[in-house]
This record gives structure tokens, sequence and C-alpha cells, in this order.
């Protein structure tokens, strides 16, 4: 839509630099999602939330690992009849950091949010929460896990854990492929048993 | 140098986070399990028992609204 009076030149320089927050086109933020480049015109909120998920893309999940592109496939395919297609991660959330200023002010913005910057544990899902806390060293959730279900838990993560160490990415997708279905039909249980086992928390008492 | 860019990075991820949680939660699941676990709208979809194209408006809503408050709070780069 044009706005009143404006030419189509003006048009587009509208639709480039004057969209706020909540007018963000889609193609922006889906290139957010994918870890694309944001155009050097786009609009100042959406190159601090592009730079802000960047700071979110842990190593852990980029490939960079032995054994990851392994693991994360073995996950989706645990979750999916559908094979797993590669990640298509672009490389520019490789860069992974926030500048101090931009980190400097994120840290403020959540603070004069929330009171205080960890104030988000608990407030997102469990297996979210044990995911940030394995990629980004977020606090971990407190997840209550029937005694049965840990020891088997246990069992699976350390069949994992020693496959994942021996290098066979093989038996470690097969072990994770287990340790997922035995998490159960919920879709929490399935990223609870990603999570724990990506960060191969075997010892930890309340988790494994 | 090395130690305290390593704290600052991780306050910092910690406070997107916490930007994150200020999302209503099914929202800041899905940027999550799309940005950190760098899974798909269909895998996405698949684990939290949602369709892809509701997946992909969930996103958006939250990026959206995420926007609005780096907006609001003034954050720049």
């Amino acid at each position: 839509m044009r706005p009143p009076g404006a030419s189509s030149g003006e048009m587009a320089e509208f639709s480039l630099s004057g969209r706020a927050g909540p007018e963000l086109d889609e193609q922006l933020l889906d290139a957010m999602l994918a870890g694309l480049h944001q155009p050097p015109d786009a609009p100042r909120q959406a190159a601090v939330v592009a730079e802000m998920l960047a700071s979110l893309a842990s190593p852990v999940y980029s490939g960079h690992l032995a054994g990851e592109e392994a693991a994360r496939s073995a996950f989706v395919r645990a979750v999916s009849p559908v094979p797993a297609e590669p990640p298509r991660r672009a490389s520019s959330w490789l860069r992974g950091r926030l500048s101090v200023r931009l980190a400097a002010a994120v840290v403020a913005a959540a603070a004069g949010l929330s009171g205080t910057v960890a104030a988000y544990a608990g407030a997102l899902p469990g297996p979210v929460q044990d995911l940030a806390h394995y990629a980004i060293g977020a606090p971990a959730a407190r997840v209550a896990v029937a005694d049965g279900r840990r020891r088997a838990g246990h069992r699976l993560c350390t069949s994992y854990a020693r496959a994942e160490a021996s290098g066979d990415a093989r038996a470690a997708s097969v072990a994770l492929r287990r340790l997922a279905s035995a998490a159960g039909a919920g879709a929490d249980g399935r990223l609870l048993s990603y999570s724990q086992h990506r960060r191969v928390p075997c010892a930890s008492p309340e988790l494994a | 140098m090395g130690a305290e860019f390593g704290a600052l990075e991780r306050i910092s991820a910690q406070a997107v986070m916490a930007l994150l949680a200020t999302l209503p939660p099914d929202q800041a699941e899905i940027i999550v399990l799309r940005v950190v676990a760098g899974l798909d709208n269909q895998d996405v979809a698949r684990i939290v028992g949602k369709t892809p194209g509701a997946v992909r408006v969930a996103a958006h809503r939250g990026l959206r609204r995420l926007a609005a408050t780096v907006d609001r709070a003034g954050v720049t780069l």
C-alpha cells in the first residue's frame, strides 16, 4: 500500500527504511531465523534482533564438534519419519558474538525489563531451558523425572556418551535415537532427552 | 581478556534469553528451537505439535514483539 502522495520511488524507500518493529516484513523475519545477513537498509531493530539471535547460535549446533551433525540428524529422525536434511544454517551465524556495546545495551534492557538478567529461568519450558543451558550456559531447568525413567535414561545416556567419546558417530546416532524413543511420546520428552544427551549430563543426579 | 570476554558473552547471551522470555512461551520456545537448535519449521512443527505454517507465524510474531521491545528499550548496534 502506497502512502498518500508517495511516488513509486518514494514507496521503495518507505518500504525499506520506514519499517517499524511490528511492520517487519516476512522476508526479513525469515532471514533472521535462517541466520542470513540483513540488508544494509534493514530497520535498526531488525539488525539488533538479528545480532541477538546470532549470539545464541552456539558453535555446538553449527557442526563444529565431531558427531554433532550425526546427533542432530538422529534427533530429527527420532521425531520424524522424514529423512533429515542438512542444516541450512548460514555461515553468518558463526560470528556468534555481540559487540561489547550491543551486549551492554542488551544486558541493560533485559535488566530493566525483568529486574535481573537471569530472571528468565523458569519462564521458558523446561526442555528449552535445558537446551539453552547446554548451548549458552543459561541456568538449567529443574525438571522432575520419575525414578524409573531417570534410571533408564541414565543407562541410555551412558551408552550415548560412550559412543560419542569413542568417535563412533553411527553408534552415537543409534544410542541417541533409542534415548529419544525411550523418553516417551511427548515432544517435551524427546527434546529433553536430546538436550540431556547433547550436554552429556549422565552424572547429574537430578537430570540424568 | 579472554576470561572477561567469555563472561561478557555468557551474560549477554543470558540477557538475550531474558528478552526472549518476555515473549509468550510458545513463541519463545519456537524461536529457541529455530535459532539455538538450528531446526527448520518442519522439524519444530513436529516437536511442538503445530503445522509448519503455524510455527512460522508464531516465530514471526515473536520476532516482531522482540523488535518492538528492543525499540522501546532504545537498544542500538
